[in-house]
């Protein structure tokens, strides 16, 4: 998967409009910083910051886009006005700080926190498009989130069953090597890399005792290697799509506090 | 029959869960945001100011971390008078842009044209306890300057030529060579027997007779003699304050005296040869008297804004009433005077005085009522003191002048007599000072000449000898040549690949503070 595939057109032109966003905006910032020097409290570092400031507040109505999404005309346009404008934003704020790392904690909470709620979105909208995509091009399994502990309790019982119908070989087999694998789900980072990750290795007990069996229970071993293919790849589903459900929390959170941090900021500004 | 791996779940959706997470709802980080704003306002407003703060304050400001009010206005930002409280309690505007504009001295009206800058336009706070606030960077300077010292024009000095005159005939070349044939050095070291670096190199102190050249010039401790005068025409040596003339130095006889033994800076000549002049030109008398009165009136007015700073609030109130009071007449007089007479112009900077002071009382009035102490006693009381010091000069130069000329026209004959008399009284001194109008011409020699700049001669001479940037010193037969290479020999070493070239290290922005018995700079 390429980043323009994971993107999309109408997500290119987006990209585009940001990138010629954001030269401009430096390039603002240099002709205006040629010839003074520079403090976040000059116009155009208070014209930085307000450019900021309105942005990020945008950027929390993001949940306005439903039940209707005017001024933008779609929900999806929306999105990605909220990925794209994120991104200017937070180049204002870079520029806004004249390239120092703050000197209270209030700023460096706001610049870290700034730098956290975008990242973290940019890391949500790329889970958001690949996640899906590699789950449905690399496992034929689907399942819905929720239902994955009961399915993969169905799987152990068919394979509860499956072997006491065996020999003693297989039973010992399955005994000793395949009925924990099988008790719970087994979330991994793993499958961030690869959703078939360690399949193979996992597979290889079964091919070894597959010489070891009669010829009647070389089905079951082979059914039985079935059944732990699905549960492999529940455990890759498990996974991604709890990454899916929880990156909000990485994200969300820290959009709010950096809210609060704002108004704060401004209205010290305006105070003092 | 194998088994099939199942393609979807029973009852199963295509489409995948959004995220349902409670606390991952914007609404509730919105919250989470506004109580945090208000837990850290609330601290604000209970006293803990550190919570707004946007970084610690430099050193030098620690004490002020947790007192935003010492420096800051509500809805205002920093304002000026506050930093001016500490920095030029004496007021005065030597902080201000005007005074910056007018160290060049160009046009008298470019400095009242010119845009005031706001302090904190340079000096940013707020930036860690390491940061040196003084130091405001070159950047700024750009918005009127060049940009990098191969921008940068000639010296002025060299490039006008215009040298202030030395009021010295002095010839480097001669001194140069017998410096070496009877000290028996050379280079350098031959240089630095007159110039002599002081404070560890920084600077080369000014050359002093007494020091530097009476080892030769008054070998005996005598510069000469006066040859007899009429006695009516020069002081009397019994007028002069004890120690200014010895009795036995003097001979007299049939009205006319005469000094055996001269030193530098004689009391008796100078004195003399004051008086004379004021004889022949009564005009140059009277405005001596004036300006000296003048420059003594602005002290004294000084010193008494100076105070405003340790008054207590009672006394502020009553000084801003005071003022305002004198506000009211000021305009009175304003518009009551006619066009055309003196009046106008005096009233309106007499007014203009009024109101900066106003200005200055009303600040620091709110600043106490906020809770500022007064400033600290010693810190005005050290201004004080060189002012006073300055008013104590300004009144000995006064009672040097002595008693006004007599009123009636001298006649042809006493003018040439008088004349005659004070180029005897002068003869010794004219070996090398230049007499001009009666007066000895004050001595510039040896003085710094780049007069806009700071010039440390310590990182120079320790790589550097004297001839690199003064060349010529030794062929220089008069005191007016200037012996500098210019700034192309600055641009050798001082350049974007080598040793710093930012306007702060050679330049200051600030006129430098005056030091006693110095007319300031403004």
């Amino acid at each position: 998967m390429t980043l323009p595939s994971v993107i999309g057109r109408s997500g290119r032109r987006w990209m585009k409009a940001t990138a010629a966003a954001g030269a401009i905006l430096v390039a603002l910032h240099v002709w205006s910083t040629r010839s003074a020097y520079f403090r976040p409290n000059s116009a155009w570092g208070l014209s930085l910051g307000a450019l900021a400031t309105g942005l990020f507040v945008f950027e929390m109505a993001y949940p306005l886009r439903r039940p209707r999404a005017r001024p933008l005309r779609h929900a999806q346009d929306w999105r990605q006005g909220h990925v794209s404008l994120g991104i200017v934003a937070l180049l204002a704020i870079f520029l806004h700080t004249g390239g120092r790392w703050p000197a209270g904690w209030a700023g460096r909470s706001l610049l870290v926190l700034s730098i956290w709620t975008t990242l973290t979105g940019l890391l949500g909208v790329w889970w958001q498009t690949w996640i899906p995509a590699a789950l449905t091009e690399g496992l034929r399994v689907e399942a819905l989130y929720e239902r994955i502990p009961e399915l993969v309790s169905r799987l152990r019982a068919e394979a509860d069953a499956l072997a006491a119908e065996g020999g003693e070989v297989l039973r010992r087999f399955y005994e000793t090597e395949v009925r924990d694998r099988l008790s719970a789900v087994t979330p991994s980072w793993s499958f961030l890399m690869d959703v078939r990750s360690g399949r193979e290795r996992e597979l290889e007990p079964f091919r070894r005792i597959a010489l070891f069996v009669d010829p009647a229970d070389q089905e079951r071993v082979s059914d039985l290697m079935t059944i732990y293919i699905e549960k492999r790849e529940l455990d890759a589903h498990h996974t991604m799509q709890g990454l899916l459900r929880r990156w909000p929390l990485l994200h969300v959170p820290a959009a709010g506090l950096l809210m609060g941090l704002l108004a704060v900021h401004v209205f010290s500004w305006f105070w003092y | 029959m194998p088994r099939q791996a199942s393609s979807g779940t029973p009852s199963r959706s295509r489409r995948l869960a959004p995220p349902t997470l409670r606390f991952a709802r914007p609404g509730l980080a919105l919250l989470a945001g506004g109580a945090l704003a208000l837990i850290l306002l609330a601290a604000h407003a209970a006293g803990q100011r550190r919570v707004l703060s946007p970084g610690p304050l430099a050193g030098t400001h620690a004490p002020m971390d947790a007192r935003c009010q010492d420096c800051h206005v509500p809805r205002r930002g920093v304002a000026d008078e506050r930093c001016l409280r500490c920095h030029e309690p004496l007021g005065g505007g030597r902080l201000g842009h005007r005074a910056h504009v007018d160290l060049a001295k160009g046009h008298p009206d470019r400095p009242a044209a010119a845009e005031e800058l706001r302090c904190v336009a340079c000096h940013v706070d707020h930036r860690g306890r390491a940061q040196r606030l003084a130091v405001a960077g070159g950047s700024q300077c750009v918005g009127c300057h060049f940009r990098s010292l191969a921008d940068h024009p000639e010296f002025a000095v060299l490039a006008t030529r215009a040298v202030e005159e030395p009021g010295l005939h002095f010839s480097h070349a001669l001194h140069v060579r017998e410096v070496g044939r009877v000290k028996g050095a050379s280079g350098t070291a031959a240089c630095l027997l007159c110039h002599e670096a002081r404070l560890e190199g920084r600077e080369l102190a000014h050359v002093a007779f007494d020091r530097h050249c009476a080892s030769c010039h008054a070998a005996q401790g005598s510069l000469g003699a006066v040859a007899p005068l009429p006695l009516d025409d020069v002081a009397a040596p019994e007028s002069m304050s004890p120690g200014g003339a010895r009795a036995e130095d003097f001979e007299r006889g049939s009205g006319m005296i005469g000094k055996r033994s001269l030193r530098h800076r004689d009391p008796w000549v100078l004195l003399s040869l004051r008086r004379l002049r004021h004889d022949l030109d009564p005009q140059k008398y009277a405005d001596a008297v004036r300006s000296l009165a003048g420059r003594r009136a602005r002290l004294t007015a000084e010193l008494e804004r100076a105070a405003v700073v340790a008054l207590d609030l009672e006394d502020l109130l009553a000084r801003e009433t005071q003022i305002r009071r004198e506000l009211r007449e000021a305009d009175g007089r304003t518009r009551t005077s006619l066009p055309g007479q003196a009046g106008p112009n005096r009233a309106l900077r007499e007014r203009s005085e009024r109101a900066a002071e106003l200005a200055r009382v009303a600040a620091e009035i709110a600043l106490r009522q906020a809770g500022t102490p007064p400033a600290r006693v010693a810190l005005v009381s050290a201004h004080q003191g060189l002012l006073r010091q300055e008013i104590e000069a300004l009144d000995s130069q006064r009672s040097d002048l002595g008693e006004a000329p007599a009123e009636t026209a001298l006649s042809p004959e006493a003018r040439a007599r008088k004349a005659a008399s004070l180029e005897v009284l002068a003869a010794a001194c004219k070996k090398c000072h230049v007499l001009s109008d009666g007066a000895l011409a004050p001595v510039m020699a040896a003085r710094p000449i780049l007069g806009q700049a700071r010039f440390s001669h310590r990182p120079h001479l320790l790589q550097l000898d004297c001839e690199a940037c003064h060349a010529g010193g030794e062929r220089s037969q008069v005191a007016s040549d200037v012996n500098l290479t210019g700034i192309e020999s600055c641009r050798e070493c001082h350049s974007s690949a080598g040793v710093r070239q930012d306007c702060d290290s050679c330049h200051r922005y600030h006129p430098a503070p005056r030091a006693p018995g110095q007319e300031g700079e403004r």
